[in-house]
């Protein structure tokens, strides 16, 4: 005897805010109502109670916000009872309290028969009273939305994956999966391996070429001759002191001032840090000496450069001792007057000789020019007269113009009037004259008078013009002559004016009356008083310069004797002068001379530098020992790390394997399941495959391995001649079917003690026939099974209720934030 | 959910070494308790544990 889910009481989960009771029929069960009403909530609730989860609400949204618990639920928790009813009647309880954050939180499950079991227990006590595997629940007794949906899919993987949860193998394939983590693996162990690679390469060879590196260093130490004893620190300490100690003794000698030496420590940085002290005192005793020697030298320089002067000053001052000044100033000054005297002279000459040439040419341009002016007047006179007679001569043309001026008046009245006449004549044209009545022809007396008459008038008017014309022109020369005449007299009158005062400038120039000289010899007389003047000068200057040669000579040997002299005494803060001074700063430049020499010599301070340097190399070498010491001592920690890489890389190879070897056995094992689940199911499979009319030709369905690693599965449907994969040649409708195939057949027989289908909207995408074939399908599994359909068809509702006997169906009719509301439907 | 029985003694009696079997074991637990994420986020762990210890 089996089970039978008898009722079903929730609360608070999913859609459902308020509690339900749902009373389940033994053989069909229909949730019918539009989407959204509650009625996959209703099944969730089912399999949720039963295993704890719900499939397909796992990962991404679901593990940030809690899918389970009703948002809406006043009581903060989902609640869901389901009782059954069969060899023992007992009901389970699962609670959940609302979480912010996840739909897998923590729930508590119960199972009350005759008596409470709680979580773990309460699973066990389940799974043994419905004697079926927990994870073969959701496969055999819950058929999702979901899954029909990834069937109907045309991605291979998604179909392949709806037949892998049916045949209970996809968590081994998502297991299988999950260790496949080679490619990571293999990236730390190149990691390491590169790690490995450097620390081999980059520091223990590094360590074997110090030692290398010293040991050639040694060798060519002993080769330049360096004792092998010697090659340690207390060697290096005695040398230095050593060094120190004739460092010392020369700065001593020098009188260069006292060296401060630091500690000495064993220490080789220490040594050669002090050894390198030793080199920059050195170099400063070295500097402090070629200072000396350089100022040794300058005043050795100095101080025979201001006895040479100052002897030779004394010896040549012995000829103007008894030299008398005195009377040599008043001569040279006496002379220097003179001298002065003779260059006025000259000079006075040389400005006449100078000025002569121009002022006698400007005297006889001015002369030459007076005369040629006063010819010119004399020459117009003579022509027409003088000023007076000129002027008579303009009065006479003047009153001769105006008589011939009345006469032209005259002439041209009268050839006016003829004029009139010939025009009133030619107008009137009378017969008689009108001066003197006389007949006449008016014609010809025209013609007469424009012939004869006014011919004779014009000829006189001519002739009139033309003497006053003539008497014009003679008045216009008149007055310029009388202009040239004026203009003359004033020209000659300045003319002898310049003339005049030439004169008297060359009778000052030549100091003597023009009239009484004879200018053409007074150049060369000048000339000649000149080089008179000169031959004097010469003779006065070379006495006058002898006698300055002296003083001057005497003045400057005063003023050596005296700069020597000081300058000897400030170089040797002595009084003294003469033979005394000379002996003592000869003396002196002895001495600074010996002192120059010890200055000079150079030899200890090279060789002590050459000690120090030699040091410098021994100490060199010890410390490349030291470093080569320091480094080798790494050289267990870099093994000991080598060793732990070896073993990481070990242990990682050794991870890959077993994790290889897992997935080989998980890989080998979802095979074999999976054809023995397939070979299981096939039969049965195709018994529902015929029963809701599967394709007409095609009428088998096969599951085939696609791929073997990873498995791949795919649909397959076949005739007695040949196969096809199912999306290629199939309805949606048909897909349908075939998943339900797989899902019944697999619920057969994972039956158990409860023989419970829940089906969620399975006649999505099929046509009517198809949902009646299933409905009638449904008919017969009744007789074996409890079936719970959920649905939003009318026409499969419909069906069922035609063709089911023994049915319930609950309609949801509508949803709001106080739940579904729930009716039962009746064919009736 | 229980652990398949046959599928747990069918890959632990095809394994040689018996770490590989606990190991197996630890793996598939995981699995079953947290999902494939935590597998291979335990198995990352388990690397960068080797690789850096």
């Amino acid at each position: 005897m089996s089970y039978i889910l008898k009722a079903v009481k929730l609360d608070g989960i999913r859609g459902i805010n308020q509690e339900i009771d749902i009373q389940l029929n033994k053989a069909l069960t229909i949730l019918h109502g539009p989407n959204g009403t509650g009625k996959s909530s209703i099944l969730q609730a089912i399999e949720w109670c039963m295993t704890g989860e719900i499939p397909y609400m796992r990962g991404g949204d679901f593990t940030r916000e809690d899918a389970i618990v009703n948002a809406f639920t006043r009581t903060k928790r989902a609640r869901v009872e389901l009782n059954f009813s069969g060899p023992t009647e007992f009901t389970l309880v699962r609670r959940k309290n609302r979480t912010r954050s996840t739909t897998s939180g923590k729930h508590q499950l119960s199972l009350k028969s005759d008596k409470l079991y709680e979580d773990d227990k309460a699973e066990n006590t389940l799974i043994d009273l419905l004697d079926i595997d927990a994870e073969e629940i959701p496969r055999s007794k819950f058929l999702h939305q979901e899954t029909i949906r990834d069937a109907l899919t045309y991605k291979p993987s998604d179909r392949s994956a709806v037949i892998e949860k049916l045949l209970g193998t996809y968590d081994i394939k998502e297991f299988t999966k999950a260790i496949s983590q080679d490619r990571r693996i293999n990236s730390e162990i190149k990691a390491i391996d590169g790690t490995i690679e450097a620390l081999k390469r980059d520091r223990i060879q590094f360590i074997l070429n110090l030692r290398r590196s010293l040991e050639q260093l040694k060798k060519q130490l002993l080769e330049k001759g360096y004792d092998d004893k010697k090659l340690n620190s207390g060697y290096g300490i005695t040398q230095i002191e050593e060094n120190r100690k004739k460092i010392d003794e020369i700065s001593t000698r020098l009188n260069i001032g006292k060296l401060i030496h630091p500690e000495i420590s064993p220490d080789i940085n220490s040594l050669i840090e002090t050894n390198k002290r030793l080199q920059d005192d050195l170099t400063s005793i070295d500097r402090e000496r070629m200072s000396a020697l350089q100022k040794h030298q300058t005043k050795i320089v100095v101080l025979q450069s201001a006895v040479d002067s100052y002897r030779s000053a004394l010896d040549h001052f012995k000829d103007y001792e008894t030299m008398d000044t005195e009377a040599l100033e008043n001569k040279k000054e006496k002379l220097e007057m003179q001298l002065r005297e003779i260059n006025q002279k000259i000079s006075s000459i040389q400005r006449t000789l100078t000025l002569f040439p121009p002022r006698i040419s400007s005297y006889e341009n001015a002369k030459d020019n007076y005369e040629k002016e006063r010819e010119k007047l004399e020459n117009i006179l003579k022509e027409h007269g003088d000023e007076d007679q000129i002027a008579d001569k303009i009065i006479e043309i003047q009153e001769g113009q105006v008589k011939v001026q009345e006469d032209l008046k005259k002439f041209s009245g009268r050839q006016r009037i003829v004029n009139l006449a010939v025009d009133l004549i030619s107008h009137t044209k009378q017969n008689t004259c009108p001066v003197c009545n006389q007949n006449i022809k008016p014609e010809i007396l025209v013609q007469q008078l424009n012939s004869q008459v006014s011919t004779d008038i014009s000829a006189k008017i001519s002739e009139l013009n033309s003497k006053l014309s003539d008497a014009g022109k003679e008045l216009g020369n008149l007055r310029t002559v009388e202009d040239q005449v004026s203009s003359l007299r004033s020209s000659i009158k300045f003319s002898l004016s310049k003339f005049e005062e030439e004169k008297t400038r060359l009778e000052e120039l030549i100091e003597s009356k023009i009239i009484e000289t004879n200018l053409n010899e007074l150049s060369a007389l000048w000339e000649d008083e000149i080089t008179s003047n000169q031959k004097e000068f010469e003779g006065i200057n070379s006495e006058y310069l002898e006698i300055e040669e002296k003083l001057k000579q005497r003045s400057f040997l005063l003023q050596q004797i005296k700069q020597s002299k000081e300058k000897l005494h400030n170089e040797l803060k002595v009084k003294i002068e003469g033979k005394k001074l000379l002996d003592l700063a000869e003396n002196k430049i002895q001495t600074l001379d010996r002192e120059k020499k010890d200055y000079e010599k150079t030899e200890e301070i090279d060789d002590i530098r050459g000690s120090v340097q030699k040091l410098t190399e021994i100490l060199d070498y010890l410390q490349d020992e030291q470093r080569t010491q320091d480094a080798e001592k790494e050289l267990p920690t870099l093994t000991k790390q080598l060793e732990d890489l070896e073993t990481r890389k070990t242990s990682l190879l050794h991870l890959s394997g077993s994790l290889g070897s897992i997935r080989k056995m998980t890989t080998e094992y979802q095979k074999e399941a999976s054809i023995e689940q397939i070979r299981a199911l096939e039969e049965m499979m195709n018994e529902y495959y015929s029963a809701i009319l599967g394709h007409p030709y095609f009428h088998r369905l096969k599951i085939d391995i696609e791929k073997q690693d990873p498995l791949l599965f795919s649909f397959r449907a076949a005739s007695d001649r040949e196969a096809t994969y199912i999306p290629t040649r199939f309805s949606t409708a048909q897909l349908n079917v075939a998943a339900l195939s797989i899902f019944m057949s697999n619920s057969r027989l994972m039956k158990g003690q409860l023989p419970l289908l829940t089906l969620d909207d399975p006649t999505q995408s099929m046509d009517d026939i198809h949902k009646e074939a299933l409905a009638k399908l449904v008919s017969t599994l009744t007789d074996d099974f409890q079936v719970i359909i959920a649905t939003e068809d009318d026409e499969t509702r419909d069906y069922l209720m035609t063709h089911c006997t023994d049915k319930t169906c609950y309609e949801l009719e509508s949803w709001d934030a106080s739940g579904p509301e729930i009716s039962t439907f009746s064919d009736q | 959910m229980k652990i398949k029985l046959d599928f747990i003694s069918y890959v632990e009696s095809r394994l040689p070494r018996d770490d590989d079997k606990e190991l197996f074991k630890h793996l598939w637990e995981l699995y079953n308790k947290e999902g494939p994420d935590e597998v291979k986020e335990a198995i990352n762990e388990l690397i960068k544990n080797l690789s850096e210890a």
